[in-house]
């Protein structure tokens, strides 16, 4: 559709310079008074029908790459969110977000703005050119010789002025770290009574961005002149052949203003097909970056003949640890440092691999359960919290619909309630980078309660308690314990005391259970455990 | 801020940007000559044409054309020159100036107070004089010079016409009003829509950046699904923010191209009624054909141009803020220093942090100030005695040692260094016979002589003195470290520390936990070297672990901002009060 205006556009354009050619003409004959206004006319009302057609074509074509931008984020988004953890840990977020954000947008431009701008120029042609050589043979000859000098002068200045855009950002990205470094030293800075130095030291990073800013403005410089100078060099191109036409009575005046109006219609078409080329070949790039993003397997995916199961029945078995975990039981995984107890949660819900048989549910190999269902089954409270920038509301109930009450509710059992209606806006306060910044504690209560919100046959809280004091936790576990009647809890956890509470306690190092029972008898039997109460007593003295 | 916007006038701003352009006169003065000369070049190239086809064309002269084609060539040719030495003048005059502002600006960084530092987030002052003069400069060179530019252009162009035919110029006019009111009315709704627009991409952007971040929990509570969805909505809120910009967009050109055709139409026809009186020639239609093109190109983009200088003045009203600060006083002309025997005397001195109210706000202004750190606090330390602070956190004593170099201000009382006030003191010579000795480090790329050197006299160093710190790290002194200490362990960067503290041999040293990243070994090569020196030098020492504090000849046992006992180790335990309780907890830990 937007072709079929496009269409009907180029062909008004081109034949709205023959009805001024004329009316040029008219203007000789003094006497054709009348038909020279009713030629005025229908150029009027030819520029109407065309600009309601080039409005038109302009709007269905923009969407088309608006449209196009729309359904490659959402594949892209989507082919993302299912990849495994492990693969985001070896991509940068922003290397991520800038293929989501530029090279998507320069696929747009492609779709958009470059396909206008090709069909526009080549139906420009298609129409004008006939015309053209109809009206002057060798002056349209000069002109197409022209064509391929605008389109190389265009690429070659666009690409110098990216590969200079580029290096000054990459100079303004240095300055910023030394900034940042600097005033991040600040403190020592002045202790040094190093001002001075730093000011010298800046000076060298000042001065090198400004030599590359000085290369990027003098190409700069040229490049807007010289596109003027082409268009004008179509006007010397139509005055000597077209002049030379008038002399030798081939042409005439009317010709002559048509012929103008010509040139001007297609050099700045023939500038932007140069632009184009830039724009393909960009797209190009950035297609590459995209598909390889979308190519990529997850590692960690259903496999083919996997079940739908979203209950918890018996009892979890680990076979390669040779324990097993009974359903309605609360567990406790404490350890050493590094002792592979959360590897050990993560595998639980195959966010990292695991092999064969070694983890089972109710007898059934976790490889085998589709990967959504499975992790219906569990959910975990990452170590590291993680909060969106949203309300506290939102927060709570992100990955469950609750009422306001339910929000409440969750957030009285994790003693949050107090602290919440002190925030600016309550639970509409917006936390993280846009919002209000919360203490670690805080953050660690608002994710226990999103978890709990789910409230799914197994929570696995790894590490959940870090930034509580011992107090708030044994609070915060009793009513954990309380709402998780019936339901399976693991808690991985340093704060050793609190396992005084849980029914059974594993205590792992090297990634291997080493001692099993409950509080009272490893505080009797138990090694490695004895130890790490120790510890804990003593860490817990000092606060 | 936006009272501030008010407060100072656009004129005001240039006032700011006037000293940077200076040194830049002669340039100045010459790029504001080829004005005309570009204007000329330009304008004449219709005239050229008129002239061509009314002198030449009309009489069938060949020569003439070729004269004319000539000087046509010549006009082009001059006009590019004369164009392009004109913006290279203009971007020059503009680069170096913006060097030497952003130069300025971080110098006047360096010289702000910590207080100063508390309340800006690192961020802000990296875009301030980064991003907010880039932008400075990018819309001064695209708005303001480009704008005087275009009015120029235009003024000229329409001389030309008047000069040409007086009667088509003002036909051709007249359309310039119904071009303005369409370019102001489009215009306003495209930005408003864009606006929209990009407010709705940066909002699916920071979704998209938090699921990545936050991908673990994504997972980990299974909401796959429920991101898809948000993110979809997202973007199509995106997507249809986008309709009203493209038909903002779409309309305005075809309309503008209307107008113009209108204006074409109402030329012809008015050549009609004056030809019919034999006044015009076909060649002065034909340059007003062009003159007409060549009009409507600065006033499509003067509201462009517009908006260019507004964030041009957002930019420089932000700069212009953080010159605005005040400086770290430094209003003391003492630089020699007599030592005495009471090397500090802190007499009643209160001191308590500000903080800005809304650190997000950029605009805020608001301050809070926290509880009293410090009150009425009096205090000795003596020559060639030990110091130790100690305390919980919180307890004051890292503020008392920042307040000892003037890293901050007391709000009452006084503090005496060897008999005079600090204030009286030159800030760097206070600050090069205290020497602090920092938890953190400040490494800069460079080789490890010149992060310890820095910028002192080489008779001030001693590199022999300090031979037995370097041997604690594996590096010679011509080796490279790099930014932020990156190829070096965070133990190495704190005994890189010590050496650069101690090699001027400084009277008296603060160390603020100096060695929490050591390990034991190198910790106690290094108390041994501290205690031969120390013998003949004060210090006050903040530390955690015992064997550091042990040896001090006082220990201050600090809480609250109150030194609530004072003695040696040996004393304080035998007294068995917050001190001793104190050492107790945190010899459990240290187990």
């Amino acid at each position: 559709m937007g072709c079929v205006f496009l269409f009907l556009v180029n062909a008004i354009a081109a034949y709205i310079p023959m009805k001024i050619r004329d009316a040029i003409n008219l203007l000789e004959y003094k006497n054709e008074f009348n038909l020279l206004n009713y030629t005025l006319l229908v150029i009027l009302l030819l520029a109407i029908v065309m600009a309601i057609f080039r409005i038109y074509s302009r709007q269905i074509i923009f969407r088309l790459g608006r449209q196009a931008e729309f359904d490659l984020k959402k594949t892209i988004f989507n082919h993302l969110v299912k990849q495994e953890m492990n693969y985001f840990s070896k991509q940068r977020t922003g290397d991520l977000i800038s293929i989501i954000s530029n090279d998507v947008q320069s696929i747009r431009a492609l779709a958009g703005f470059a396909m206008l701008n090709i069909l526009n120029t080549l139906i420009a042609f298609a129409f004008t050119l006939p015309r053209m050589f109809a009206l002057n043979i060798p002056l349209t000859w000069a002109f197409l010789c022209l064509v391929p000098l605008v389109i190389l002068s265009v690429v070659v200045l666009s690409d110098k002025i990216k590969f200079y855009q580029e290096l000054v950002q990459q100079k303004l990205g240095e300055m910023s770290n030394f900034i940042e470094q600097n005033i991040s030293g600040m403190a020592i800075v002045k202790s040094f009574a190093q001002e001075d130095n730093e000011v010298n030291r800046f000076n060298i990073e000042n001065n090198s961005l400004r030599i590359e800013y000085l290369k990027l403005v003098a190409i700069r410089s040229v490049s807007g002149p010289v596109m003027r100078s082409i268009a004008s060099f179509g006007s010397i191109l139509v005055l000597y052949f077209g002049g030379k036409g008038v002399i030798e009575s081939s042409f005439d005046l009317g010709d002559f203003a048509a012929y103008t109006l010509f040139v001007q219609n297609l050099i700045w078409p023939v500038a932007s097909f140069g632009w184009l080329v830039t724009v393909v070949y960009r797209a190009q790039v950035s297609q590459k970056r995209i598909k390889k993003i979308l190519e990529r397997e997850p590692e960690i995916r259903d496999l083919v003949g996997a079940i739908e199961k979203r209950t918890f029945d018996s009892k979890i078995q680990f076979n390669h640890l040779g324990k097993d975990i009974k359903k309605s039981e609360t567990i406790a995984i404490v350890g050493t440092i590094a002792s592979g107890k959360s590897f050990f949660a993560n595998q639980l819900m195959r966010m990292f691999e695991v092999e064969d048989n070694q983890i089972v549910i109710d007898g059934i190999c976790i490889r085998k359960i589709k990967l959504d269902s499975l992790r219906s089954i569990f959910t975990l409270v990452p170590q590291e919290t993680f909060l969106f920038s949203t309300t506290v509301e939102e927060n709570i109930a992100y990955a469950a619909d609750l009422s306001h009450e339910e929000v409440v509710t969750l957030a009285k059992i994790v003693f949050l309630d107090e602290e919440i209606d002190n925030f600016p806006n309550g639970y509409q306060t917006i936390v993280g980078e846009k919002g209000i910044t919360l203490s670690g504690g805080q953050k660690q209560r608002i994710s226990i309660a999103r978890a709990l919100a789910v409230n799914p046959e197994v929570i696995i809280f790894d590490d959940a308690f870090s930034s509580l004091d011992n107090i708030s936790t044994s609070n915060i576990l009793k009513n954990i314990l309380e709402l998780r009647k019936g339901k399976t809890t693991i808690f991985i956890t340093h704060k050793i005391q609190i396992t005084e509470l849980m029914d059974r306690i594993f205590v792992m190092d090297n990634f291997s259970i080493v001692e099993e029972g409950d509080y009272e008898y490893l505080k009797e039997n138990g090694t490695l455990f004895k130890e790490l109460l120790e510890a804990a007593k003593e860490k817990s003295n000092e606060g | 801020m936006k009272d501030r916007v008010n407060s100072k006038s656009n004129l005001q701003l240039f006032q700011l940007l006037l000293p940077y352009f200076k040194p830049h006169s002669f340039k100045i003065l010459i790029a504001l000559l080829l004005i005309p000369l570009s204007l000329i070049t330009f304008a004449a190239q219709p005239y050229i044409l008129q002239r061509a086809i009314d002198d030449s064309l009309k009489n069938f002269n060949l020569e003439k054309l070729y004269f004319y084609v000539l000087l046509l060539f010549l006009a082009v040719f001059l006009n590019f020159i004369v164009q392009s030495s004109q913006f290279w003048l203009i971007n020059l005059i503009g680069q170096n100036s913006v060097a030497d502002l952003r130069l300025n600006l971080f110098d006047h960084l360096q010289k702000l107070p910590m207080t100063y530092f508390d309340k800006t987030p690192v961020g802000r002052n990296v875009s301030r004089i980064t991003s907010d003069i880039e932008q400075l400069s990018e819309s001064f060179a695209g708005g303001v010079i480009f704008l005087i530019l275009d009015i120029f252009n235009v003024v000229g162009i329409l001389i030309f016409m008047f000069l040409l035919n007086w009667k088509l110029c003002l036909v051709i006019t007249f359309f310039l009003i119904p071009i303005v009111f369409l370019i102001i009315k489009y215009q306003t709704l495209y930005r408003t829509a864009n606006l929209e627009a990009r407010k709705k991409l940066s909002e699916a952007n920071s979704f998209l950046q938090q699921n990545i971040v936050g991908i673990s929990v994504v997972h980990a509570l299974n909401s796959v699904k429920k991101s898809i969805d948000k993110f979809t909505i997202s973007n199509k809120e995106f997507f249809d923010a986008n309709d009203a910009t493209i038909k903002a967009d779409s309309q305005l050109s075809a309309y503008i191209e209307l107008v113009s055709f209108f204006a074409l139409v109402a030329m012809i026809f008015m050549s009609s009624l004056i030809l019919k009186n034999g006044i015009l020639t076909i060649g002065t239609v034909l340059a007003f054909l062009q003159y007409t093109q060549a009009l409507f190109e600065p006033i499509r983009n003067l509201s462009d141009r517009f908006s260019v200088i507004q964030s041009a003045f957002t930019a420089a009203e932000r700069v212009d803020q953080l010159l605005e600060e005040n400086l770290e006083k430094d209003e003391g002309l003492i630089e020699g220093v007599q030592i005495t025997n009471e090397i500090f005397r802190l007499d009643k001195i209160s001191f308590r942090y500000s903080r800005p109210l809304d650190l997000k706000n950029e605009d805020s202004k608001e301050e809070i100030f926290t509880d009293w750190v410090l009150k009425d606090l009096s205090l000795v330390f003596e020559k060639n005695k030990k110091y130790a602070l100690v305390g919980r956190t919180g307890c004051g004593k890292s503020t008392i040692i920042k307040l000892l170099t003037r890293l901050y201000e007391i709000d009452s009382g006084e503090i005496f260094f060897c008999g005079k006030n600090i204030n009286r003191y030159k800030k760097n010579a206070l600050r090069s016979y205290i020497a602090v000795i920092h938890q953190d480090s400040y490494i800069f790329a460079g080789t490890l002589r010149d992060n310890i050197k820095l910028n002192r006299d080489e008779n001030e160093l001693d590199w022999e003195f300090i031979k037995p710190l370097l041997s604690l790290i594996n590096l010679d002194l011509e080796s490279e470290l790099s930014e932020r200490a990156t190829n070096i362990s965070s133990g190495e960067a704190q005994v890189i520390n010590f050496a650069r503290a101690l090699i001027t041999k400084p009277e008296v040293i603060v160390l603020d936990e100096a060695t929490a990243k050591i390990d034991i070994k190198t910790e106690q090569v290094l108390q041994k070297f501290l205690e031969d020196y120390l013998q003949t030098r004060t210090a006050i020492i903040i530390a955690h672990r015992l064997e550091t504090i042990k040896n001090c000849d006082q220990i201050l046992f600090l809480r609250d901002g109150f030194v609530i006992e004072k003695g040696s180790h040996q004393d304080l335990l035998l007294a068995k009060g917050e001190y001793f309780s104190y050492q107790q907890s945190m010899s459990l830990t240290s187990k």
